[in-house]
């Protein structure tokens, strides 16, 4: 036999040779030396190697965590401990630099604490969204068909690919792109010096308009087909607008016409031209100027109101004062500081006013009200202990009831939602920053994809989910800390868990912050959980 | 799972208990070397206990429990893997890999390793891709024959020999202290 290759001495070595050929092999090593003494320490290799590896086994330094059949590594309640005050750290950090920072004077306008703009956003995105659900679901049906074709196709690729995250995250956004630009309503992009739109030109398609920073206005002097939104400093409308107007800006001026409704979020909104449907404000001051017209409804949340021009339906205020010396056609409800009715209005309807005192509604001689003129002041009620009364205890037990059995279905269905890997601290520090980003997040998310022309079915899907796992989200924490304490998995330790949540949540002063925390926590856990099921397969033991 | 946890709990707790305790550090090494990980390690460990556990009923006793329970670890920890990647197929030999070894080849480990300590070993095991760490671990940490490796890593069993020998040519690199007098391939 001529000396076999190493391969094969491997082979030998590791007993994997054929019977025959070992024994071949085994004949020639006594007479050959070099392959003798080859083999000799391809054994002794194998056996360092066996030794090497295994020499970690000895190392008995490290614990054996404690094992736990239904839940993931040993749970640790310093660690939950530790991440609530780590969120808790991080919320007031962050709202401290969200509410803290002195903005300059140009950014005024952006301070959430002016509570008319942050009304006047959510105002304006639920009316734009009911204003447009019309239109939205005579398109319904194309909606969902695009919506399912579009999740098939992603969790197929997804599947099929077998992908990473980011991957999965590129396809999920070109995918909801896809779902959400309907075929037919082009959007025109504007930016910069483009934003303007000087008096000659026409766009038949949608307006989505970006000021230029160094520019000191924007002015859209032609005419627009579709609708317009516009961000920027100030804003002059002197053209034409067939549809709808989104304005995010300091100063907003209406001097043309508008086809549809105004929806603005501003420091100041002055219209002296025509608006075929609504105005819909927040906004600092609102100026409705004596040549202005609106053909439908003016509502507003505004520090100062001034409506000297036309409302053809009801005027909707919440203001610190309200000037009415124009036409209303119906109804004027008013709730705030101050109104007052100049000698010079006309209104149609009733006038209504929730003001503190009776003489903050004034009525100038001369004023017409066409109905009735109502004043409703606040009304005094004792304040009652709610921790004395049988409904609070009685509602309690039902919440908790409730919440019991959606969790035993809950686990039941999906029993990787039982925070399992959550040992240490910045376990939870992790789960409260996806919380807090979840929370955040998607009602924003929501509200931008119902601001599209078809987004609106996904964008009430998002938000009922979202609402979904708000609730279900202390459930998961309490499953944990029922776990936790009492040291065991199953229905007792998720019944202890929710009444222990439920009387922390509803302790005096700091329930409500727990509450909150709770919530974060759990939607981060539910929000990893779903990212983990959505990005890897299942796994097979066998 | 809340009830059922109940429910099946009593009889094989106690027995599993002292399962876990004993083999659990094996365990989580061989899913260490698997993985190159240790975090991702202690995850799976209690990953395949709670997989042992809940398909106890599944266990042959004719068979050791803790071979079972490796094996259940190392088609967890190759399940991972396989999903880290977009290519399936990892522990497929390609087309260079089906060479006629020399029969001279490199010098054996042997004399590298008795002046190495384990660590070193163990980190430059680390280094190599999962390709050939993984056969090697099985081979030589849990001590398979080629025949089970194939089966786990479902690939010929004639592969599984090509990688665990290039597994150990990459090894004595890695180690970089040839003292063989042939070049290696």
């Amino acid at each position: 036999m001529i000396c076999p290759n190493e391969f094969t001495c491997a082979l030998f070595v590791d007993g994997e040779l054929q019977e025959e050929d070992a024994l071949e092999l085994a004949l020639h090593l006594d007479s050959c030396k070099a392959c003798d003494s080859r083999v000799a320490a391809l054994r002794a290799e194998n056996r360092t190697l066996v030794q090497c590896l295994q020499d970690i086994d000895s190392d008995m330094s490290s614990t054996v965590p404690e094992f736990s059949t239904s839940s993931g590594r040993s749970v640790s309640a310093v660690g939950f401990a530790l991440g609530v005050i780590g969120v808790a750290i991080a919320f007031k950090l962050s709202t401290a630099l969200l509410f803290g920072l002195d903005l300059p004077v140009e950014f005024g306008w952006l301070n959430p604490r002016e509570w008319a703009l942050s009304l006047g956003v959510a105002v304006n995105a639920v009316f734009y969204a009911f204003q447009n659900a019309d239109a939205v679901f005579t398109d319904t049906t194309q909606g969902l068909i695009l919506v399912s074709f579009s999740v098939a196709v992603l969790f197929g690729m997804v599947r099929i690919f077998k992908r990473g995250a980011a991957v999965t995250s590129i396809l999920g956004v070109l995918v909801a792109i896809g779902c959400v630009s309907s075929p037919g309503y082009a959007v025109d992009l504007r930016k910069g010096p483009r934003a303007s739109i000087p008096p000659t030109d026409t766009v038949d398609d949608t307006v989505l308009a970006a000021a230029d920073p160094k520019a000191q206005s924007m002015e859209i002097a032609g005419t627009i087909k579709g609708d317009l939104i516009a961000v920027g400093d100030v804003i002059v409308i002197s053209g034409t607008v067939e549809g709808n107007v989104i304005v995010l800006a300091r100063r907003v001026e209406i001097t043309g016409t508008v086809g549809g409704s105004v929806f603005g979020a501003a420091h100041t909104i002055i219209v002296s031209g025509q608006v075929a449907r609504n105005l819909i404000t927040g906004t600092d001051t609102v100026d409705l100027s004596r040549n202005g017209a609106i053909g439908g409804n003016v509502i507003t949340a505004s520090r100062e109101a001034v409506i000297d021009g036309k409302t053809a339906r009801d005027l909707i205020s919440a203001a610190a004062t309200l000037d009415l010396r124009g036409d209303v056609g119906r109804n004027v409800s008013f709730a705030g500081g101050q109104v007052t009715l100049t000698g010079s209005s006309r209104v149609g309807g009733d006038v209504g006013a929730r003001v503190g005192k009776e003489e903050n509604l004034r009525v100038a001689e001369g004023a017409v009200i066409g109905g009735q003129k109502n004043v409703h002041l606040p009304v005094a009620t004792p304040r009652s202990n709610r921790y004395l009364t049988v409904s609070f205890y009685a509602w309690q037990v039902v919440r908790v009831l409730g919440q019991f059995v959606t969790g035993l279905v809950l686990f039941k269905l999906i029993p990787s939602l039982m925070p399992s890997s959550m040992s240490s601290g910045s376990d939870w520090l992790m789960a409260g920053a996806v919380g807090f980003m979840t929370f955040v997040a998607v009602p924003i998310a929501a509200i931008i994809i119902a601001l599209t022309f078809i987004g609106l079915p996904i964008a009430l899907i998002t938000f009922v989910l979202y609402l979904i796992g708000c609730y279900l989200a202390k459930i998961v924490i309490a499953e944990f800390v029922g776990r936790s304490v009492m040291k065991n998995s199953g229905v007792v330790p998720l019944l202890a868990g929710l009444v222990l949540v439920i009387v922390a949540v509803n302790l005096p002063w700091i329930g409500t912050l727990i509450n909150f925390l709770l919530i974060l926590l759990g939607l981060g856990v539910i929000a990893t959980t779903v990212y983990r099921r959505v990005s890897h397969r299942p796994a097979e033991a066998f | 799972m809340v009830g059922a946890v109940e429910t099946r709990k009593q009889p094989i707790d106690l027995d599993f208990e002292v399962v876990y305790n004993m083999h659990y550090r094996r365990v989580l090494n061989l899913c260490r070397y698997l993985l190159n990980s240790p975090d991702k390690a202690e995850d799976a460990a209690h990953e395949a206990f709670l997989r042992a556990h809940a398909r106890l009923d599944s266990y042959n006793p004719a068979y050791p429990l803790s071979t079972w329970i490796f094996k259940i670890a190392s088609n967890y920890c190759i399940d991972l893997l396989r999903r880290k990647t977009a290519e399936k197929r990892i522990f497929d030999v390609d087309a260079g890999d089906h060479y006629d070894p020399p029969s001279g080849g490199s010098s054996p480990l042997s004399e590298v390793l008795a002046a190495e300590r384990g660590r070193d070993v163990r980190n430059a095991l680390g280094s190599l891709t999962e390709k050939y760490r993984v056969p090697l671990v099985l081979a030589y940490y849990n001590e398979l024959s080629y025949e089970e490796i194939s089966a786990i890593l479902g690939v010929e069993r004639s592969q599984v020999a090509v990688l665990i020998f290039r597994g150990k040519e990459y090894l004595r690199e890695r180690l970089g202290k040839r003292l063989g007098k042939e070049k290696p391939r």
